[in-house]
């Protein structure tokens, strides 16, 4: 083999395309559309600003969250922050889980998570709220159930297991998953007798699945409704579906295997087939900023689900 | 700011390649880029505009990550896995993923990381000598030598898939 041999021998083996989420925000960001602003540009736009006021250490950051009702007068909204500001780069495009919330034994069960691939470690755990009357709840915290994990690896444990206490509308509350000294990361609950309002996506990223009030048909009959939970945002979408397993649900598969394209999204629902059954879930809002969106599924039926339940996650693992 | 997403927007497609080819993941590789750029961010960043063009310093950076990534897969044991379909699973990707650019990229993992960077930065991003030798702190002299070993060991490698090799071997069949 000579040397020109050799070099055509090499250009056979094709990269694959920088991803979305490293490169569409750049480009929107040039063509100056405020709308187009992806999670990449936040972040570093915060990490600057927070550089050139000196404020980086004053900051905290977003990663999403949910909202969503505990009963008809108290509101809840769970938001995932990272202090500082700069640290959020980190964990910005981590994957992660929640579970949003179900009612078990007399009181509400919800889990969630967040995933550090490189140490294969899982930040999280597993909470209830148990009501006492008059809109007050006992808020517990647990260690995370390891039934709810979506990748293999440990749990750590929280650095700071916070002692159950007693939440009503007007109380925040802050569970540590992660605190060193170089980073916090924390989920703040928020009760309120008015409902939050909905702030989902606003960057308006078109890899993010909203669902807000989604009910799900199969088949075109109703299957379930989302219980408590108004809203779930996130890289996938989680529908568990007692008696058939849990359906992963994402707009860019990200390379991980175990995602097939089984169906679209369109404006304020999203449709695909897992067998023959055909599956729907309605919203109330659009579940992305585009249209007619390719839907990648997840089917693990072999996921023990005793509820109905939407829930929230990471983007899929190209690792897998 | 503006600058620094000019930069970005000319360097993310070539660094992202770069530390894809070292590490075999593109999740890796998207963590690595975010993470170098992220470093010049730092008040306290290591880069020198005065000794260093950025280009240099950024493909410099992201080899030193993705180094320590392969590191930290070596001791966790995990498996050296190429996720090189990236996007989605449709008939067409796994079609465009073919069986030759499975073995070449098998082959360029083989070579000792010195050569493999050597090689990647000469033949996919056609860096010059010399640039390359400022990428990986090193001689011109040893760049030549790692691209000469390094090709001589691809060339063995992939004999098997050298493009007249079975046409040939079968005209020698009595």
């Amino acid at each position: 083999m000579n040397d020109s041999e050799l070099e055509a021998l090499l250009d056979a083996w094709k990269p694959p395309d920088v991803p979305g989420s490293l490169s569409l925000g750049i480009r929107s960001r040039l063509r100056g559309s405020p709308k187009r602003t992806r999670r990449w540009i936040v972040a570093i736009a915060l990490a600057a600003a927070a550089i050139g006021l000196g404020a980086s250490l004053a900051q905290d950051a977003s990663l999403g969250g949910e909202t969503g009702a505990w009963d008809n007068v108290t509101f809840v909204r769970r938001t995932r922050m990272v202090h500082p500001a700069l640290a959020a780069l980190k964990w910005i495009f981590s994957s992660g889980l929640s579970t949003g919330w179900r009612w078990q034994d007399g009181k509400l069960v919800g889990s969630r998570y967040i995933y550090d691939r490189a140490s294969r470690a899982h930040y999280g755990y597993t909470w209830s709220a148990r009501p006492l009357g008059e809109g007050r709840y006992l808020f517990t915290v647990q260690p995370l159930d390891p039934s709810v994990l979506k990748e293999d690896g440990s749990i750590v444990p929280l650095p700071h297991p916070p002692a159950a206490t007693i939440l009503a509308a007007g109380d925040v509350f802050d569970v540590d998953l992660i605190s060193s000294k170089v980073a916090r990361v924390y989920d703040r609950f928020e009760l309120s007798a008015k409902p939050f309002r909905f702030s989902a996506n606003p960057e308006g990223n078109p890899l993010i699945i909203t669902l807000t009030h989604p009910t799900l048909f199969i088949n075109g009959e109703f299957a379930a409704d989302a219980g408590g939970v108004e809203e779930v945002s996130g890289r996938s979408a989680i529908v568990d579906v007692p008696g058939r397993g849990r359906f992963v649900l994402t707009l860019d598969a990200h390379g991980d295997p175990r995602f097939s394209q089984a169906g679209s999204a369109q404006g304020n629902s999203i449709e695909f087939q897992s067998g023959s059954d055909r599956f729907r879930v309605e919203c109330s809002a659009p579940v992305t900023v585009g249209a007619n969106v390719p839907v990648y599924v997840y089917f693990k039926p072999d996921a023990t689900i005793r509820h109905p339940r939407f829930g929230s996650g990471g983007a899929p693992d190209p690792q897998r | 700011m503006t600058d620094l997403l000019q930069v970005f927007e000319e360097n993310a497609g070539p660094l992202f390649r770069f530390a894809y080819r070292l590490t075999g993941s593109a999740a890796d590789a998207e963590d690595i880029v975010q993470e170098c750029f992220l470093a010049l961010l730092k008040p306290n960043r290591s880069y020198n505009p005065q000794q260093t063009p950025l280009r240099t310093y950024l493909f410099g950076a992201v080899r030193n990550q993705a180094l320590k990534r392969l590191r930290e897969r070596e001791k966790i044991g995990e498996a050296h896995t190429i996720d090189g379909h990236f996007k989605g699973h449709s008939p067409e990707a796994e079609a465009a993923r073919t069986e030759l650019g499975d073995a070449v990229a098998r082959a360029v993992r083989q070579l000792p990381e010195t050569q493999r960077a050597a090689l990647i930065l000469a033949h996919y991003e056609q860096m010059s000598l010399a640039e390359i030798a400022e990428v990986l702190t090193i001689e011109v002299a040893a760049v030549k030598s790692r691209l000469q070993r390094g090709r001589a060991a691809l060339k063995e490698i992939l004999a098997a898939y050298a493009p007249a090799a079975e046409p040939n071997d079968v005209e020698k069949q009595p």
